[in-house]
């Protein structure tokens, strides 16, 4: 009888040791999986924020390498040019001619000033958004590439974060690029709304379009959309064969 | 004569305006109009600039080689570059001419073009916008007598004691081209003979 009962004690001793072990084991994996996911998350907010910095160097490293594109080629096709037409016309030494090369060498003088403004380092900082705007679709103008327009309603854009403006001016760019290599339009628009720390960016143009569904234009679309996921914003393209493009970019722009 | 730079296409336009024997039909700023004109107008010769918005110098060489459009061609770039001038050969220009070569370079070609006696040679080219002009000290003799710098370059030669085919072959030029410079030479140093030439140059002190 006493044998029986110390057999039985020592089972309910067993099985709760056992049921012990067993809590135990499930609390230490609880804390494992737990210090895991831990893991796992603040790895992907690196990676997440390594992203981003990505993206912002990349931004930066494409605006310098479009504005060293922009001098070689206006050192090459117009200051160069200038300076050819200056030489031809000075070829004569009649007084008309002197005046004219006067006239040109001073307009030499002005091209050269300004694009020493656009190496400038401190330009993408300073430059307001809706200057640097204008000053981009001026550029198209001048080429004599096509026309342009530029609307722009709502307050003025204090960008919280430059990281912000600099992306943008980058998708800008992009977008202007596409459009002046792909679309060969007759015009090319952008409106800009900025309303309450909402923006609305919208960058149209007339030209031949293409398929959103084609995947072989994949890449340039995923790049626009990456970078305005990177800043926050939410994009939408819109094409169609024949009628043009346009592409908004909305972004909230408060603390 | 297309270049989209309208302020070197007036440029061009003026100095050609000023030789009485060419006129200039039409200046248009891309291929484009470019191409409308030459449908509308009938032309001796296209003057292009080679980089344009939208169509460009080779597309407009293109298109009239498709078209088998008579017109002559000369491209106006500022491309020093062999690839370059070799693809609008290709294309069958008839003449390639930097635009920081002499003015008086682009009138010559034009003339040697419309009479069929321009050598395209890629040499020659580079040449024509050859910087400093080595007949300078003789610059007094130039002035008096008008002379070009291809004309200094030429008497030179004939003083060197070359012949026109050996003076061609030296500036890449066709032996007509020399003739044709030989006899200016004649008319403006007012001489009759060779000796009388190479005496007068000399005399210069060339």
């Amino acid at each position: 009888m006493i044998e029986d009962d110390s057999l039985q004690t020592f089972f309910a001793i067993l099985a709760g040791v056992v049921l012990m072990v067993i809590m135990a084991a499930f609390i230490i994996a609880i804390v494992i999986v737990h210090r895991q996911r831990q893991i796992k998350n603040r790895h992907k907010i690196q990676i997440i924020k390594a992203d981003f910095k990505n993206t912002i160097l990349n931004a930066e490293k494409e605006i310098r390498e479009h504005t060293l594109h922009y001098v070689s080629q206006e050192l090459h096709d117009n200051i160069g040019q200038l300076l050819s037409l200056t030489k031809l016309v000075l070829n004569n030494s009649d007084p008309a001619s002197v005046f004219e090369g006067r006239k040109l060498i001073n307009q030499i003088i002005k091209e050269v000033r300004s694009l020493s403004r656009s190496i400038n380092k401190d330009y993408i900082n300073d430059v307001q958004f809706e200057s640097f705007l204008k000053e981009e679709l001026g550029k198209v103008q001048k080429s004599g590439f096509c026309e342009v327009s530029f609307v722009n309603e709502g307050e003025q854009i204090d960008f919280v974060e430059g990281d912000k403006k600099l992306v943008l001016i980058r998708l800008v760019q992009e977008c202007l690029n596409n459009s002046i290599k792909h679309a060969s339009p007759t015009l090319i628009s952008i409106e800009l709304k900025n309303v309450r720390g909402k923006l609305l960016l919208c960058i149209i143009d007339n030209g031949e379009g293409f398929d959103v569904t084609n995947v072989s234009q994949g890449l340039g679309l995923r790049n626009i959309n990456a970078r305005v996921e990177a800043i926050g914003g939410k994009v939408q393209i819109g094409s169609e064969l024949g009628k043009g493009t346009r592409i908004e970019i909305e972004l909230e722009n408060d603390k | 004569m297309a270049d989209d730079h309208k302020l070197f296409a007036a440029g061009i336009e003026r100095l050609l305006s000023n030789e009485p024997d060419f006129s200039v039909e039409k200046v248009v700023h891309n291929g484009k109009e470019a191409i409308a004109a030459l449908d509308e107008i009938k032309m001796d010769l296209v003057i292009t600039d080679m980089n344009m918005p939208g169509l460009n110098g080779l597309d407009i060489l293109n298109h009239i080689k498709k078209k088998r459009w008579k017109v002559k061609t000369i491209v106006l770039s500022m491309y020093d570059d062999e690839e370059i001038f070799k693809k609008c050969i290709k294309q069958g220009v008839n003449a390639y001419v930097l635009k920081n070569a002499d003015p008086e370079e682009l009138i010559y070609t034009i003339r040697e073009v419309m009479e069929d006696r321009y050598l395209a040679n890629f040499d020659h080219v580079l040449n024509q916008a050859e910087e400093g002009d080595e007949f300078e000290q003789y610059d007094h003799f130039k002035a008096k007598f008008r002379l070009s710098k291809r004309e200094m370059e030429i008497l030179r030669w004939i003083v060197k004691g070359k012949t026109n085919k050996e003076i061609a072959e030296q500036l890449y030029l066709s032996i007509f081209t020399v003739e044709t410079h030989r006899k200016h030479l004649h008319q403006k140093l007012s001489v009759s003979s060779v000796t009388e030439l190479v005496k007068k140059a000399l005399d210069m002190g060339l």
